[in-house]
Protein backbone atom coordinates (compact mmCIF):
# COMPACT_ATOMS: atom_id res chain seq x y z
CA UNK A 1 0.00 0.00 0.00
CA UNK A 2 1.75 3.33 -1.08
CA UNK A 3 1.32 6.31 1.48
CA UNK A 4 -1.41 8.86 0.35
CA UNK A 5 0.82 11.44 1.00
CA UNK A 6 3.42 9.77 -1.61
CA UNK A 7 0.60 10.86 -4.41
CA UNK A 8 0.22 14.16 -3.16
CA UNK A 9 2.04 16.62 -4.02
CA UNK A 10 0.63 16.41 -7.58
CA UNK A 11 -2.82 17.50 -6.12
CA UNK A 12 -1.82 20.62 -4.91
CA UNK A 13 -5.56 21.37 -3.60
CA UNK A 14 -5.48 18.75 -1.19
CA UNK A 15 -2.31 19.12 0.50
CA UNK A 16 -3.61 21.12 3.32
CA UNK A 17 -5.18 17.62 4.52
CA UNK A 18 -1.59 16.31 4.71
CA UNK A 19 -0.87 17.38 8.06
CA UNK A 20 -3.90 15.51 9.70
CA UNK A 21 -2.03 12.25 8.33
CA UNK A 22 -0.10 11.92 11.24
CA UNK A 23 1.34 8.75 10.72
CA UNK A 24 0.46 5.29 8.52
CA UNK A 25 -1.95 3.93 11.84
CA UNK A 26 -4.16 6.43 11.96
CA UNK A 27 -4.47 6.40 7.77
CA UNK A 28 -5.33 2.66 8.29
CA UNK A 29 -8.22 3.78 10.48
CA UNK A 30 -8.82 7.03 8.52
CA UNK A 31 -9.51 3.91 5.60
CA UNK A 32 -12.89 3.80 7.07
CA UNK A 33 -13.89 6.85 6.14
CA UNK A 34 -15.08 8.11 2.71
CA UNK A 35 -12.53 9.64 0.05
CA UNK A 36 -12.99 12.13 -2.45
CA UNK A 37 -11.17 11.03 -5.74
CA UNK A 38 -10.99 12.61 -9.56
CA UNK A 39 -12.64 10.61 -11.98
CA UNK A 40 -11.61 11.37 -15.90
CA UNK A 41 -13.05 9.80 -19.00
CA UNK A 42 -11.79 9.62 -22.67
CA UNK A 43 -11.67 7.82 -25.36
CA UNK A 44 -15.42 8.50 -26.04
CA UNK A 45 -16.54 7.20 -22.72
CA UNK A 46 -17.81 10.98 -21.20
CA UNK A 47 -20.85 10.60 -23.68
CA UNK A 48 -21.72 7.95 -20.91
CA UNK A 49 -21.09 10.82 -18.37
CA UNK A 50 -23.18 13.44 -19.80
CA UNK A 51 -19.55 14.52 -21.99
CA UNK A 52 -18.12 15.26 -18.23
CA UNK A 53 -14.14 14.69 -19.07
CA UNK A 54 -13.60 15.00 -15.40
CA UNK A 55 -15.70 14.31 -11.86
CA UNK A 56 -15.06 15.04 -8.07
CA UNK A 57 -16.59 12.18 -6.54
CA UNK A 58 -16.87 11.33 -3.18
CA UNK A 59 -18.10 7.36 -3.18
CA UNK A 60 -19.44 5.43 0.52
CA UNK A 61 -16.91 4.39 2.86
CA UNK A 62 -17.30 0.78 1.94
CA UNK A 63 -16.56 1.44 -1.73
CA UNK A 64 -12.15 1.35 -1.35
CA UNK A 65 -11.19 -0.81 -3.97
CA UNK A 66 -10.89 -0.18 -7.98
CA UNK A 67 -13.30 -3.20 -8.80
CA UNK A 68 -16.44 -1.85 -6.27
CA UNK A 69 -15.69 1.56 -7.59
CA UNK A 70 -15.80 0.16 -10.91
CA UNK A 71 -19.74 -1.08 -9.93
CA UNK A 72 -20.67 1.57 -7.85
CA UNK A 73 -19.60 3.87 -11.21
CA UNK A 74 -21.73 2.09 -13.12
CA UNK A 75 -24.62 1.94 -10.91
CA UNK A 76 -24.70 6.05 -9.35
CA UNK A 77 -22.80 7.80 -12.12
CA UNK A 78 -23.90 6.40 -15.78
CA UNK A 79 -26.37 7.82 -17.53
CA UNK A 80 -27.10 5.60 -20.99
CA UNK A 81 -25.28 2.38 -22.57
CA UNK A 82 -23.68 0.84 -19.54
CA UNK A 83 -22.32 -2.13 -21.81
CA UNK A 84 -19.61 0.18 -23.25
CA UNK A 85 -18.15 0.61 -19.40
CA UNK A 86 -18.77 -2.71 -17.81
CA UNK A 87 -19.99 -6.24 -18.81
CA UNK A 88 -21.33 -7.44 -16.05
CA UNK A 89 -19.32 -6.49 -12.74
CA UNK A 90 -16.36 -6.31 -14.65
CA UNK A 91 -14.48 -3.17 -16.09
CA UNK A 92 -15.50 -3.90 -20.09
CA UNK A 93 -12.06 -5.27 -21.51
CA UNK A 94 -10.02 -2.25 -24.01
CA UNK A 95 -11.21 0.07 -21.39
CA UNK A 96 -8.11 1.43 -20.17
CA UNK A 97 -7.65 2.10 -16.45
CA UNK A 98 -4.66 4.61 -15.07
CA UNK A 99 -4.13 5.47 -11.80
CA UNK A 100 -2.15 8.58 -11.17
CA UNK A 101 -1.09 8.26 -14.90
CA UNK A 102 -0.18 4.90 -14.03
CA UNK A 103 -1.28 2.00 -15.42
CA UNK A 104 -3.57 0.07 -13.46
CA UNK A 105 -2.15 -3.31 -14.85
CA UNK A 106 0.81 -2.42 -12.79
CA UNK A 107 -1.43 -1.33 -9.22
CA UNK A 108 -3.12 -4.47 -8.91
CA UNK A 109 -6.33 -3.81 -11.22
CA UNK A 110 -9.76 -4.38 -9.16
CA UNK A 111 -7.35 -5.33 -5.55
CA UNK A 112 -6.15 -1.34 -5.83
CA UNK A 113 -7.18 0.31 -2.85
CA UNK A 114 -7.39 4.48 -3.55
CA UNK A 115 -6.73 7.09 -1.37
CA UNK A 116 -8.33 10.63 -1.64
CA UNK A 117 -6.68 12.30 -4.20
CA UNK A 118 -6.30 10.04 -5.98
CA UNK A 119 -6.81 10.75 -9.99
CA UNK A 120 -8.44 7.67 -11.99
CA UNK A 121 -8.48 7.86 -15.49
CA UNK A 122 -11.02 5.44 -17.60
CA UNK A 123 -10.29 5.37 -21.41
CA UNK A 124 -11.71 3.74 -23.86
CA UNK A 125 -9.94 2.18 -26.91
CA UNK A 126 -13.02 0.85 -28.51
CA UNK A 127 -14.17 3.87 -30.45
CA UNK A 128 -12.59 4.16 -34.20
CA UNK A 129 -9.47 5.46 -34.93
CA UNK B 1 3.29 -1.01 -4.70
CA UNK B 2 5.51 1.24 -6.39
CA UNK B 3 7.63 -0.50 -9.12
CA UNK B 4 10.56 0.75 -11.63
CA UNK B 5 11.18 0.29 -14.81
CA UNK B 6 12.84 -2.42 -15.89
CA UNK B 7 14.75 -0.54 -18.83
CA UNK B 8 16.82 2.73 -17.02
CA UNK B 9 16.30 1.40 -13.31
CA UNK B 10 15.41 4.84 -12.18
CA UNK B 11 12.26 6.09 -13.09
CA UNK B 12 8.64 4.89 -11.42
CA UNK B 13 7.28 2.70 -14.10
CA UNK B 14 3.83 3.85 -15.72
CA UNK B 15 2.80 1.14 -18.39
CA UNK B 16 2.35 -2.71 -18.77
CA UNK B 17 3.30 -3.53 -22.01
CA UNK B 18 1.33 -6.00 -23.63
CA UNK B 19 3.70 -7.53 -25.97
CA UNK B 20 6.42 -8.39 -23.03
CA UNK B 21 5.41 -7.51 -19.93
CA UNK B 22 7.82 -5.34 -19.04
CA UNK B 23 6.20 -2.59 -16.67
CA UNK B 24 8.13 0.63 -18.38
CA UNK B 25 8.21 4.74 -17.06
CA UNK B 26 7.00 7.03 -19.07
CA UNK B 27 9.99 8.01 -21.60
CA UNK B 28 10.89 4.72 -21.79
CA UNK B 29 7.92 3.46 -22.99
CA UNK B 30 7.95 6.69 -25.75
CA UNK B 31 11.30 5.51 -26.66
CA UNK B 32 10.67 1.68 -27.07
CA UNK B 33 7.06 2.50 -28.64
CA UNK B 34 8.52 4.99 -31.41
CA UNK B 35 11.67 2.66 -31.88
CA UNK B 36 9.40 0.07 -32.57
CA UNK B 37 7.30 1.74 -35.66
CA UNK B 38 11.10 2.49 -36.76
CA UNK B 39 11.94 -1.01 -37.12
CA UNK B 40 8.54 -1.80 -38.74
CA UNK B 41 9.11 1.18 -41.34
CA UNK B 42 12.77 0.26 -41.75
CA UNK B 43 12.21 -3.49 -41.82
CA UNK B 44 9.57 -3.57 -44.21
CA UNK B 45 10.78 -0.93 -46.34
CA UNK B 46 7.73 0.64 -46.21
CA UNK B 47 9.52 3.90 -47.27
CA UNK B 48 11.87 5.47 -50.08
CA UNK B 49 13.81 8.91 -49.47
CA UNK B 50 11.77 11.32 -51.20
CA UNK B 51 8.24 9.93 -51.09
CA UNK B 52 5.20 11.93 -51.04
CA UNK B 53 3.44 10.39 -48.15
CA UNK B 54 -0.60 10.95 -47.60
CA UNK B 55 -1.19 10.14 -44.05
CA UNK B 56 -5.16 9.06 -44.06
CA UNK B 57 -6.15 10.93 -41.61
CA UNK B 58 -10.19 10.39 -39.62
CA UNK B 59 -9.15 12.69 -36.83
CA UNK B 60 -9.58 9.74 -34.70
CA UNK B 61 -6.73 7.82 -32.11
CA UNK B 62 -4.30 5.61 -34.81
CA UNK B 63 -4.29 8.21 -37.32
CA UNK B 64 -3.72 10.72 -35.07
CA UNK B 65 -0.75 9.22 -33.28
CA UNK B 66 0.55 8.31 -36.81
CA UNK B 67 1.03 12.00 -38.27
CA UNK B 68 2.63 13.03 -34.73
CA UNK B 69 5.02 9.57 -34.74
CA UNK B 70 5.45 10.03 -38.32
CA UNK B 71 6.52 13.36 -38.47
CA UNK B 72 8.70 12.81 -35.52
CA UNK B 73 10.30 9.65 -37.20
CA UNK B 74 10.61 11.23 -40.42
CA UNK B 75 12.62 14.16 -38.41
CA UNK B 76 14.64 11.98 -36.38
CA UNK B 77 16.13 9.09 -38.51
CA UNK B 78 16.23 11.81 -41.74
CA UNK B 79 13.71 9.84 -43.58
CA UNK B 80 13.35 12.54 -46.20
CA UNK B 81 9.50 12.32 -46.48
CA UNK B 82 7.14 14.96 -47.79
CA UNK B 83 4.14 13.86 -45.28
CA UNK B 84 0.64 14.96 -45.79
CA UNK B 85 -2.83 14.71 -44.34
CA UNK B 86 -5.76 13.26 -46.42
CA UNK B 87 -9.27 12.98 -45.30
CA UNK B 88 -12.24 12.11 -46.69
CA UNK B 89 -14.98 13.68 -45.76
CA UNK B 90 -18.09 11.11 -46.14
CA UNK B 91 -20.92 13.97 -45.60
CA UNK B 92 -22.39 12.72 -42.15
CA UNK B 93 -23.92 15.38 -40.08
CA UNK B 94 -22.85 15.83 -36.90
CA UNK B 95 -19.80 12.96 -37.07
CA UNK B 96 -17.59 13.90 -39.99
CA UNK B 97 -18.17 17.78 -39.19
CA UNK B 98 -16.61 16.65 -35.36
CA UNK B 99 -13.85 14.73 -36.91
CA UNK B 100 -12.63 16.82 -39.49
CA UNK B 101 -12.39 19.36 -36.48
CA UNK B 102 -9.46 17.30 -34.52
CA UNK B 103 -8.16 16.58 -38.67
CA UNK B 104 -7.64 20.51 -38.41
CA UNK B 105 -5.78 20.77 -35.35
CA UNK B 106 -3.69 18.25 -36.15
CA UNK B 107 -2.73 19.92 -39.37
CA UNK B 108 -2.14 22.89 -37.17
CA UNK B 109 0.10 21.21 -34.58
CA UNK B 110 2.01 19.00 -36.92
CA UNK B 111 2.69 21.71 -39.53
CA UNK B 112 1.36 19.20 -42.27
CA UNK B 113 -0.35 20.04 -45.68
CA UNK B 114 -3.52 18.87 -45.46
CA UNK B 115 -7.02 17.70 -48.01
CA UNK B 116 -10.21 16.84 -47.52
CA UNK B 117 -11.88 15.09 -50.78
CA UNK B 118 -15.61 15.09 -50.13
CA UNK B 119 -18.08 12.14 -51.30
CA UNK B 120 -20.33 14.84 -52.67
CA UNK B 121 -17.62 16.30 -55.11
CA UNK B 122 -16.41 12.75 -56.03
CA UNK B 123 -19.70 11.21 -56.58
CA UNK B 124 -22.53 13.75 -56.19
CA UNK B 125 -23.77 12.21 -52.91
CA UNK B 126 -23.06 12.59 -49.39
CA UNK B 127 -23.59 9.55 -46.81
CA UNK B 128 -26.57 11.34 -45.56
CA UNK B 129 -28.18 11.78 -48.67
CA UNK B 130 -27.33 7.91 -49.67
CA UNK B 131 -28.71 6.72 -46.00
CA UNK B 132 -32.35 8.65 -46.67
CA UNK B 133 -32.30 6.53 -49.73
CA UNK B 134 -31.10 3.34 -48.84
CA UNK B 135 -31.49 3.13 -45.29
CA UNK B 136 -29.16 2.54 -42.50
CA UNK B 137 -28.10 -1.54 -44.00
CA UNK B 138 -25.53 -1.74 -45.73
CA UNK B 139 -24.75 1.81 -46.45
CA UNK B 140 -21.58 0.77 -45.58
CA UNK B 141 -20.98 -0.85 -48.60
CA UNK B 142 -21.58 2.21 -50.72
CA UNK B 143 -18.88 4.09 -47.73
CA UNK B 144 -16.38 1.48 -48.02
CA UNK B 145 -16.18 1.88 -51.83
CA UNK B 146 -16.72 5.35 -51.98
CA UNK B 147 -13.85 5.95 -49.18
CA UNK B 148 -11.67 3.50 -50.92
CA UNK B 149 -11.83 5.78 -53.76
CA UNK B 150 -11.94 9.07 -52.37
CA UNK B 151 -8.29 8.17 -50.28
CA UNK B 152 -6.77 7.08 -53.74
CA UNK B 153 -8.22 9.98 -55.47
CA UNK B 154 -7.01 12.40 -53.06
CA UNK B 155 -3.86 10.62 -52.84
CA UNK B 156 -3.31 10.76 -56.58
CA UNK B 157 -4.13 15.31 -56.39
CA UNK B 158 -0.92 15.22 -53.57
CA UNK B 159 1.00 13.21 -56.17
CA UNK B 160 1.87 10.90 -53.52
CA UNK B 161 3.96 7.66 -53.89
CA UNK B 162 1.72 6.24 -50.87
CA UNK B 163 -0.96 6.02 -48.18
CA UNK B 164 -0.01 5.77 -44.81
CA UNK B 165 -3.15 4.20 -42.64
CA UNK B 166 -3.54 4.01 -38.86
CA UNK B 167 -4.29 0.12 -39.12
CA UNK B 168 -2.62 -1.37 -35.83
CA UNK B 169 -1.95 -4.63 -34.35
CA UNK B 170 -5.97 -5.40 -33.13
CA UNK B 171 -7.20 -4.26 -36.27
CA UNK B 172 -4.73 -6.95 -38.34
CA UNK B 173 -5.94 -9.33 -35.58
CA UNK B 174 -9.56 -8.74 -36.03
CA UNK B 175 -9.21 -8.59 -39.86
CA UNK B 176 -7.42 -11.82 -39.78
CA UNK B 177 -10.35 -13.34 -37.64
CA UNK B 178 -12.70 -12.23 -39.84
CA UNK B 179 -11.62 -13.81 -42.91
CA UNK B 180 -10.74 -16.61 -41.38
CA UNK B 181 -14.39 -17.00 -40.16
CA UNK B 182 -15.73 -16.47 -43.56
CA UNK B 183 -13.32 -18.66 -45.42
CA UNK B 184 -11.71 -16.41 -46.87
CA UNK B 185 -8.47 -17.96 -48.12
CA UNK B 186 -6.79 -15.61 -50.50
CA UNK B 187 -7.28 -12.39 -48.30
CA UNK B 188 -6.43 -14.00 -44.75
CA UNK B 189 -3.05 -14.61 -46.09
CA UNK B 190 -2.85 -11.12 -47.58
CA UNK B 191 -4.34 -9.06 -45.19
CA UNK B 192 -1.65 -8.54 -42.52
CA UNK B 193 0.31 -7.19 -45.47
CA UNK B 194 2.67 -4.34 -44.03
CA UNK B 195 2.28 -2.73 -47.86
CA UNK B 196 -1.08 -3.78 -49.53
CA UNK B 197 -2.80 -2.09 -52.47
CA UNK B 198 -3.30 -5.19 -55.09
CA UNK B 199 -7.13 -2.85 -55.59
CA UNK B 200 -5.64 0.55 -55.29
CA UNK B 201 -4.59 3.17 -57.42
CA UNK B 202 -1.52 3.26 -54.81
CA UNK B 203 0.40 1.17 -52.29
CA UNK B 204 -0.94 1.36 -48.65
CA UNK B 205 1.54 1.35 -45.68
CA UNK B 206 0.86 -0.01 -42.53
CA UNK B 207 3.73 1.37 -39.74
CA UNK B 208 0.92 0.57 -37.15
CA UNK B 209 1.11 -2.99 -37.86
CA UNK B 210 2.59 -4.73 -35.10
CA UNK B 211 1.46 -1.38 -32.40
CA UNK B 212 -0.87 -2.21 -30.06
CA UNK B 213 -4.25 -0.51 -29.46
CA UNK B 214 -3.62 -0.34 -26.00
CA UNK B 215 -0.23 1.37 -25.93
CA UNK B 216 -1.54 3.79 -28.98
CA UNK B 217 -4.56 5.03 -26.77
CA UNK B 218 -1.72 5.30 -23.84
CA UNK B 219 0.88 7.48 -26.26
CA UNK B 220 -1.95 9.92 -27.27
CA UNK B 221 -3.34 10.07 -23.39
CA UNK B 222 0.65 10.92 -21.91
CA UNK B 223 1.37 12.57 -24.61
CA UNK B 224 -1.89 14.68 -24.95
CA UNK B 225 -2.87 14.35 -28.48
CA UNK B 226 -6.10 15.11 -28.96
CA UNK B 227 -8.11 12.83 -31.09
CA UNK B 228 -11.75 12.53 -31.34
CA UNK B 229 -13.72 9.36 -30.31
CA UNK B 230 -17.13 8.53 -31.49
CA UNK B 231 -18.87 5.66 -33.69
CA UNK B 232 -19.67 6.77 -36.87
CA UNK B 233 -23.69 6.89 -36.37
CA UNK B 234 -24.98 4.80 -39.49
CA UNK B 235 -22.37 1.73 -38.63
CA UNK B 236 -22.77 -0.32 -35.47
CA UNK B 237 -20.84 -2.77 -37.55
CA UNK B 238 -22.13 -5.80 -35.13
CA UNK B 239 -20.20 -8.77 -36.80
CA UNK B 240 -16.78 -7.05 -36.35
CA UNK B 241 -17.65 -5.42 -32.80
CA UNK B 242 -18.36 -9.33 -32.25
CA UNK B 243 -14.64 -10.40 -33.16
CA UNK B 244 -13.31 -7.06 -31.48
CA UNK B 245 -14.62 -8.40 -28.50
CA UNK B 246 -13.41 -11.49 -28.50
CA UNK B 247 -10.24 -10.50 -29.64
CA UNK B 248 -10.14 -7.82 -26.26
CA UNK B 249 -11.53 -11.45 -24.23
CA UNK B 250 -8.32 -13.17 -25.59
CA UNK B 251 -5.97 -10.00 -25.14
CA UNK B 252 -7.29 -9.98 -21.36
CA UNK B 253 -5.73 -13.54 -20.67
CA UNK B 254 -2.99 -13.54 -22.73
CA UNK B 255 -1.54 -10.39 -24.53
CA UNK B 256 0.77 -11.24 -27.03
CA UNK B 257 -2.79 -13.24 -28.48
CA UNK B 258 -2.98 -10.40 -30.93
CA UNK B 259 0.27 -10.40 -31.94
CA UNK B 260 0.79 -14.20 -31.80
CA UNK B 261 -2.73 -14.12 -34.67
CA UNK B 262 -0.80 -11.69 -37.02
CA UNK B 263 2.14 -14.06 -36.98
CA UNK B 264 -0.17 -17.04 -37.72
CA UNK B 265 -1.37 -15.16 -40.92
CA UNK B 266 1.94 -14.09 -42.10
CA UNK B 267 3.10 -18.18 -42.07
CA UNK B 268 -0.03 -18.65 -44.94
CA UNK B 269 0.60 -18.20 -48.36
CA UNK B 270 -2.05 -18.24 -51.10
CA UNK B 271 -1.73 -19.55 -53.71
CA UNK B 272 -0.04 -22.56 -52.49
CA UNK B 273 3.89 -22.63 -53.50
CA UNK B 274 4.07 -24.26 -56.68
CA UNK B 275 0.24 -23.93 -57.75
CA UNK B 276 -1.07 -21.75 -60.96
CA UNK B 277 -2.25 -18.16 -59.58
CA UNK B 278 -5.21 -18.59 -60.98
CA UNK B 279 -7.66 -16.96 -58.10
CA UNK B 280 -6.28 -13.06 -58.80
CA UNK B 281 -8.64 -11.19 -61.32
CA UNK B 282 -7.02 -9.22 -64.03
CA UNK B 283 -6.93 -5.68 -63.27
CA UNK B 284 -8.09 -3.19 -65.75
CA UNK B 285 -9.38 0.37 -65.25
CA UNK B 286 -12.68 1.26 -65.18
CA UNK B 287 -14.29 2.48 -68.78
CA UNK B 288 -15.85 5.89 -67.24
CA UNK B 289 -13.09 6.78 -64.72
CA UNK B 290 -10.58 5.32 -65.16
CA UNK B 291 -10.20 3.65 -61.53
CA UNK B 292 -8.46 0.10 -61.15
CA UNK B 293 -10.84 -2.42 -60.97
CA UNK B 294 -11.33 -6.31 -62.46
CA UNK B 295 -14.74 -4.85 -64.18
CA UNK B 296 -15.89 -2.78 -66.86
CA UNK B 297 -16.47 -0.44 -64.34
CA UNK B 298 -15.50 0.34 -61.18
CA UNK B 299 -17.28 -0.38 -58.06
CA UNK B 300 -17.55 2.74 -57.43
CA UNK B 301 -19.34 3.93 -60.64
CA UNK B 302 -21.97 1.20 -60.34
CA UNK B 303 -22.78 2.10 -56.88
CA UNK B 304 -23.21 5.73 -58.01
CA UNK B 305 -25.44 4.67 -61.22
CA UNK B 306 -27.63 2.99 -59.16
CA UNK B 307 -28.43 5.83 -56.83
CA UNK B 308 -28.34 7.71 -59.83
CA UNK B 309 -31.26 5.95 -61.88
CA UNK B 310 -32.87 4.57 -58.49
CA UNK B 311 -31.85 0.73 -57.90
CA UNK B 312 -29.84 1.35 -55.66
CA UNK B 313 -32.23 -0.05 -52.78
CA UNK B 314 -31.87 -3.15 -54.98
CA UNK B 315 -28.45 -3.42 -54.56
CA UNK B 316 -28.84 -3.03 -51.22
CA UNK B 317 -31.24 -5.82 -50.96
CA UNK B 318 -29.03 -8.11 -53.27
CA UNK B 319 -26.14 -7.45 -51.03
CA UNK B 320 -27.74 -9.11 -48.16
CA UNK B 321 -26.34 -12.91 -47.50
CA UNK B 322 -26.27 -15.13 -49.73
CA UNK B 323 -24.84 -12.75 -52.34
CA UNK B 324 -22.68 -10.54 -50.72
CA UNK B 325 -19.37 -12.30 -52.04
CA UNK B 326 -19.74 -11.01 -55.32
CA UNK B 327 -21.58 -7.89 -55.10
CA UNK B 328 -20.02 -5.96 -52.39
CA UNK B 329 -16.94 -7.55 -50.85
CA UNK B 330 -15.45 -4.30 -50.67
CA UNK B 331 -17.27 -3.75 -47.51
CA UNK B 332 -19.14 -6.65 -46.34
CA UNK B 333 -16.33 -9.30 -47.79
CA UNK B 334 -13.50 -7.41 -47.46
CA UNK B 335 -12.49 -7.00 -44.10
CA UNK B 336 -10.26 -4.22 -44.09
CA UNK B 337 -11.89 -1.54 -41.76
CA UNK B 338 -12.98 1.35 -42.73
CA UNK B 339 -10.47 3.57 -41.73
CA UNK B 340 -8.37 6.27 -43.26
ZN1 LIG C 1 12.53 4.09 -17.77
ZN1 LIG D 1 -15.22 4.07 -62.26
Amino acid sequence: MTLAASRLPSHPALSPRLPHLPNLAQRQTNMTSSKTIVLEFGGGLEALFSDAKSLSVTPPADIQSLGKLITWVRDHLITARHDMFVSGDALRPGVLVLVNDVDWELEDTVNYRFAGGDRIAFISTLHGG
Amino acid sequence: MVRNCSACGTQRASVKRPKTGAAVCKECFYQQFETEIHDTITSHSLFNRGDRVAIGASGGKDSTVLAYVLSLLNKRHDYGLDLFLLSVDEGITGYRDDSLEAVHKNKVEYDLPLLVVDYRTLYGWTMDEIVSVIGKKSNCTFCGVFRRQALDRGAVQLKADKVATGHNADDMAETVLLNFLRGDFPRLSRCVDAVTGRDSALPRVKPFKYTYEKEIVMYAYFKKLHYFATECIYSPNAYRGYARQFLKDLEAVRPSAILDVIRSAEQLTFPPPGSKDTAMPVQKTCERCGYITSQRLCKACVLTDSLNNGTAADVNRKSRPGRVKNQSEAQVGHAVKAKE
